[in-house]
């Protein structure tokens, strides 16, 4: 289906996608995001907002996320 | 959820009504989602060395940060949602000639957090916001339990819900600069996050 935008858009199945070719996944174990930098740096709720507010529209991945969380707080 | 947490999230959902949602990014496997105009910040950044450097740049004023699971939907179809970041790209599947056949889970356990080694990259580059289709938010809203709707005047609506355990951030709402956070999880709105 085009989703109503004149064809513009495709599904997953649409796109060729299969299914079998899939990683499976296990949603926590694959996570990696700013949450976990924070916990794994123990940050406070604070230093936690700072470095949301820090990585806000940077697009970086985790590890990225991970050394600027070390500059930013000295860990 | 108690009533007045409900009340205090979806108040400060109405700010997003009227603004303009830019292209969805990730960081790492949350996915980060701009809205409004856009302001000048002094961040680091990663220089050609890949050592940390100050530079002054443009991000969105208003920031959703996902740690949750999420779906962008138009129509019947869904047009992506979080397993595309686990997924191989299509252009990944291509170059290591990843077939039905040959699909080995462990040869290929791709790293997906680089970018475009994943479906989200891929899809998000494709379709995504440009200058002829804009996403401009019609409604947002949460639930009694604190999932997020947003209705996009285009059509499309992004879900996000509350599927995290205990008290594990779902997803956050501020605006860039701000020390005041609106965080979400299962058990309801942090309150810590939004002492001064």
């Amino acid at each position: 289906m085009g989703g109503g935008l004149g064809g513009g858009f495709r599904s997953n199945k649409a796109m060729g996608r299969k299914q079998k070719g899939k990683i499976p996944m296990n949603n926590q174990a694959q996570n990696k995001q700013t949450n976990d930098v924070a916990r794994e740096l123990k940050l406070t709720p604070k230093q936690a907002r700072e470095l949301h507010d820090e990585v806000s529209g940077e697009g970086y991945g985790y590890h990225e996320i991970l050394q600027i969380a070390k500059d930013m707080f000295d860990k | 959820m108690i009533k007045e947490d409900f009340d205090i999230i979806n108040k400060n959902m109405e700010i997003l009504v009227g603004k303009e949602m830019r292209k969805p990014i990730r960081g790492g496997s949350m996915l980060d989602l701009g809205f409004g105009d856009m302001i000048k910040k002094q961040t680091r950044r990663f220089d050609e060395n890949k050592e940390i450097v100050m530079k002054m740049v443009e991000v969105s004023r208003y920031a959703i940060h996902i740690s949750s699971t999420f779906r962008f939907i138009c129509g019947y179809d869904i047009i992506i949602n979080k397993d595309y970041m686990f997924t191989p790209s299509n252009k990944y599947i291509q170059e290591n000639k990843i077939n039905e056949d040959n699909y080995d889970e462990e040869k290929f356990n791709i790293d997906w957090d680089i970018k475009g080694n994943n479906a989200f990259d891929e899809t998000v580059d494709k379709y995504f916001p440009n200058n002829e289709f804009k996403f401009i938010v019609k409604d947002a809203k949460i639930n009694r339990f604190g999932d997020l709707k947003i209705i996009f005047e285009n059509g499309f609506t992004f879900e996000t819900f509350t599927d995290l355990n205990g008290d594990y951030e779902c997803w956050r709402f501020f605006e860039v600069g701000s020390d005041k956070h609106i965080v979400i999880s299962s058990v309801g709105l942090d309150k810590e996050s939004i002492e001064e």
